[in-house]
């Protein structure tokens, strides 16, 4: 799951038809951008047995993603990082320790209300106080966003 | 509206009422409805208790109902209609989607929660359902979904609308219980099909469909943009408008849309100005809405019917001018909806006014949590309420608006307790309240420029002003009012102006809109006194010297006339109309010359058949009868189907000589009466002068 040699892993988990995790598209992208020549590599995260790879191709076209994709329609990840919603960001450091969860930053309020420019960026503050080796201060926020299901459809779910 | 409740099994409901005490005729009136309303909701009704006992002498008082008092026959259906949708409320245990959720969901979501909608996401299968059951228990818990402002049954300031979409309590709880209870299907016996909703048009092909000439994109990321469209309508006649539907084409990134019509060309020339299709603003202040309704539309909201007997006039050469509210996706997007419209036959049997109650001046101090405004407006003259539309930005929260009847009684209009602008629409009154004149209408709003607002748009807190800018508030209500006399509308109208001349003091535009008033009226005078008092404010008026033109004609002062006259052509070179009133002081003062002018320039503006008739009239008038002809051609050609134009037209042509125009002419006249012998003869003899020409 972890970059090779990267300095830290962030997951963004993400959904297709997520309107607040679609609206993230461009932050989401410029961070990736910004932190990639830190040595901080993005991955997204498809939980949906319905986000075929095909799917999830044309989702990174459209919204112009960079980060590379992974699938996880079994929910593996899930029980480790414990994220609930997407968008939601895990930042995993080298040993593989989780250093911080939740939300990207505070843009949504609550359901619907959005504000007009974030007063705090988590995600941010989390990997800069990482890569300067300071203390992370908030390691825990709560993400705003779709929920995902508890585990995958019934009617849906593959036979293991 | 609100769906049937699943049959209640665990706790079947109990008549509460014991009829031994029933002591008046309303009680028992309220026992029997309960009795009514319990069986709406499937239960068994206690029959052997629907009759008071006779043995009881205790019922001797009045048990029965007051034949001489009997409840007024709405109020007793609407209380029926009332307790139905109020059934008793138990949830069962273990909800399944199957019985209890999709009739809640289908009812409720798929109107928007479906293919190619508004919402991101659908909510038609059991599948659909279950990957989102945690976010539909939330969204419903905190009544974000179904997006409904108003107060819900029960709450203070409750008023039943006509386009109500709000879920009952029950309901709510039902989706909760599934949510926890492990979201189960049940039986598939149960199972339902998802709800079918018609494809395009709603109410069938529009008789005009409107849109931009352009595609505009919307950038993926960035703040909400609000950005205006003009639609030419190329309305060469006023029509009624007795129905409209908007469609977004792009669903999920318009919020809502707001229509309003511009007279003036305004609009078009701000969209010039604009490098990108459309015009940035959330107000532009060129364009207004029809002064009889408030065109709105936000997701969910299928085509928009005027009331039975009211409809909106879309008048001649109006642009419709799009205002949208538009929020980034996240990718760039493609904006580029249709606007359609279904005429009325005829003019509508109601006339409507739009009350605008609020405006007052806003001054939000930075940090202030609560900050209140207030106005009210008493109604000159008795009517009906047919829809209320609340208007403010985003620091808004609580909106109030009520009545007081001169008697003292307190009616509702409506209350939103957490006001948010991304739902703002128009809400129309289930039954259209009633209110005398004299009766005052109250709006109180209450505005959140705290830092623990997450809606405020500024961090920090800064002081906040009334203004049409997103950053600015506002505070208004624009209320659909009909009186009960058609005739109240001029005394609403200048009341309207009244208000706005004691608030913002005379300006010039105000002070014309009182003169429109007595004009109409026929009081000539005053008309005059109003208008030379608004070019005393703003002499290039150029409404106002045209109107002055109109009175001072009509009191036969020519030579005054004919001065504002050529003033407001002077002022508004593009206006036919001008030219028009030009024309007719000229033709009144019997100055041919300067009329064949004038027309020669009208016709310059506008081509059309009324013109060129004017001008041929006057050019026989100056002793040109081969130009007059001509002219009359045109009429003839324009108006193909006028019997008489033809044969004016063939007339003037054939004592000019100019046979083979005159036969055109005269040939067409028969496609009307191919019958008549006379202008059979006429046209023999016409074709053997061609021939001979020739």
């Amino acid at each position: 799951m972890l970059a090779g040699d990267a300095r830290a892993t962030v997951l963004i988990y993400v959904r297709h038809d997520c309107p607040i995790a679609n609206r993230y598209a461009p932050t989401i992208e410029a961070l990736t951008k910004h932190y990639r020549p830190r040595g901080v590599e993005f991955r997204l995260i498809y939980l949906d047995d319905d986000e075929t790879p095909e799917l999830i191709a044309r989702h990174q076209l459209e919204y112009s993603l960079s980060a590379s994709a992974l699938r996880d329609p079994a929910h593996r990840s899930v029980s480790r990082t414990g994220v609930r919603v997407t968008p939601q960001a895990v930042l995993v450091d080298a040993d593989g320790r989780i250093q911080y969860s939740g939300r990207i930053d505070d843009a949504v309020a609550d359901f619907g209300r959005y504000r007009a420019r974030p007063t705090r960026a988590d995600l941010r503050l989390a990997i800069d106080a990482l890569l300067a080796g300071r203390n992370i201060e908030v390691r825990q926020t709560k993400a705003i966003g779709c929920y995902i299901p508890a585990s995958p459809t019934p009617a849906s779910a593959p036979t293991q | 509206m609100n769906h049937r409740l699943p049959p209640v099994r665990r706790t079947p409901p109990q008549v509460a009422v014991s009829w031994r005490v029933v002591r008046s005729s309303r009680e028992w009136w309220s026992a029997l409805l309960a009795t009514l309303a319990l069986t709406a909701c499937g239960a068994q009704p206690p029959r052997a208790e629907l009759e008071p006992s006779k043995t009881n002498t205790e019922d001797a008082s009045s048990p029965r109902p007051d034949t001489a008092h009997p409840p007024p026959a709405d109020a007793t259906t609407a209380a029926i209609e009332l307790h139905s949708r109020d059934c008793p409320r138990v949830s069962p245990e273990r909800p399944n989607y199957h019985e209890h959720v999709a009739p809640i969901l289908h009812q409720h979501c798929s109107l928007c929660h479906r293919p190619d909608q508004a919402a991101p996401f659908s909510l038609l299968s059991f599948e659909d359902a279950y990957e989102h059951a945690e976010q539909i228990a939330e969204v419903t818990r905190s009544r974000y979904m179904p997006p409904w402002q108003p107060a819900h049954r029960g709450e203070a300031g409750f008023v039943e609308f006509a386009n109500e979409r709000s879920s009952s309590a029950l309901e709510i709880e039902i989706l909760q219980r599934w949510a926890q209870s492990g979201s189960e299907a049940g039986p598939v016996t149960q199972k339902r099909a998802a709800p079918t909703f018609p494809e395009g048009w709603q109410l069938g092909q529009p008789d005009l469909v409107l849109e931009h000439a352009e595609v505009y994109t919307l950038a993926a990321s960035g703040l909400d943009v609000y950005r205006n469209f003009v639609l030419d309508t190329g309305a060469s006649s006023a029509r009624w408008v007795r129905a409209w539907e908007f469609r977004p084409r792009n669903a999920r990134v318009i919020h809502h849309a707001i229509v309003n019509l511009d007279r003036h060309d305004w609009a078009r020339g701000m969209e010039a100005a604009d490098p990108l299709p459309g015009f940035d603003g959330m107000q532009d202040q060129a364009s207004q809405s029809p002064g009889d309704s408030y065109l709105v539309w936000a997701p969910g909201n299928g085509a928009m019917k005027n009331p039975e007997g009211i409809a909106w006039q879309l008048p001649a050469h109006a642009d419709l001018v799009l205002q949208l509210h538009l929020q980034p996706t996240g990718k760039p997007e493609a904006v580029r909806p249709r606007v359609g419209l279904y005429f009325a036959e005829q003019a509508p049997s109601l006339r409507a006014h739009m009350l605008r109650v609020g405006d007052v001046p806003i001054d939000i101090p930075a940090g202030a949590s609560e900050h209140w405004i207030r106005d009210q407006y008493t109604l000159p003259v008795a009517g009906r309420v047919f829809s209320i539309f609340p208007h403010a930005h985003y620091l808004a929260r609580e909106i109030r608006a009520w009545a007081q009847t001169p008697e003292g009684a307190r009616v509702w209009l409506l209350h939103i307790d957490d006001w948010d602008f991304n739902w703002q629409d128009e809400y129309r009154y289930a039954s259209p309240p009633s209110l005398p004149a004299g009766a005052v209408i109250h709006m109180e709003i209450s505005y959140d420029n705290s830092s623990a607002n997450p809606r405020n748009p500024n961090t920090p807190p800064i002081r906040v002003r009334d203004g049409y800018r997103s950053v600015d508030e506002m505070g208004n209500l624009s209320i659909q009012f009909v009186p009960d006399d058609p005739k109240g509308l001029s005394q609403l109208r200048e009341s309207k102006y009244r208000r706005q001349l004691a608030r913002g003091g005379p300006t010039s535009r105000v002070l014309y809109n009182l003169g429109n008033i007595e004009l109409e009226r026929g009081q000539l005078a005053q008309a005059q006194a109003h208008y030379e008092q608004a070019l005393k404010l703003d002499e290039r008026n150029h409404h106002a010297h045209h109107n002055l033109s109109v009175v001072l004609r009509r009191l036969e002062q020519l030579d005054r006339a004919l001065t504002h006259a050529r003033r407001a052509a002077q002022l508004a070179p593009e206006q036919a109309r001008a030219l028009d009133q030009w024309a007719n002081i000229e033709v009144a003062r019997g100055a041919w010359p300067q009329a064949v002018q004038i027309l020669e320039r009208r016709l310059a503006l506008r081509a059309d058949a009324a013109t060129h008739q004017r001008l041929a009239t006057a050019l026989v008038r100056v002793g040109e009868a081969p130009r007059a002809a001509q002219h009359l051609l045109e009429v003839a050609r324009l108006r193909p189907d006028d019997f008489a134009a033809q044969v004016q037209a063939g007339e003037q042509l054939a004592r000019n000589s100019d046979w083979p125009l005159a036969l055109e002419c005269f040939e067409r006249a028969l496609l009307s009466r191919p019958e008549d012998p006379q202008l059979m003869r006429m046209i023999d003899q016409l074709r053997r002068r061609v021939a001979e020409q020739r």
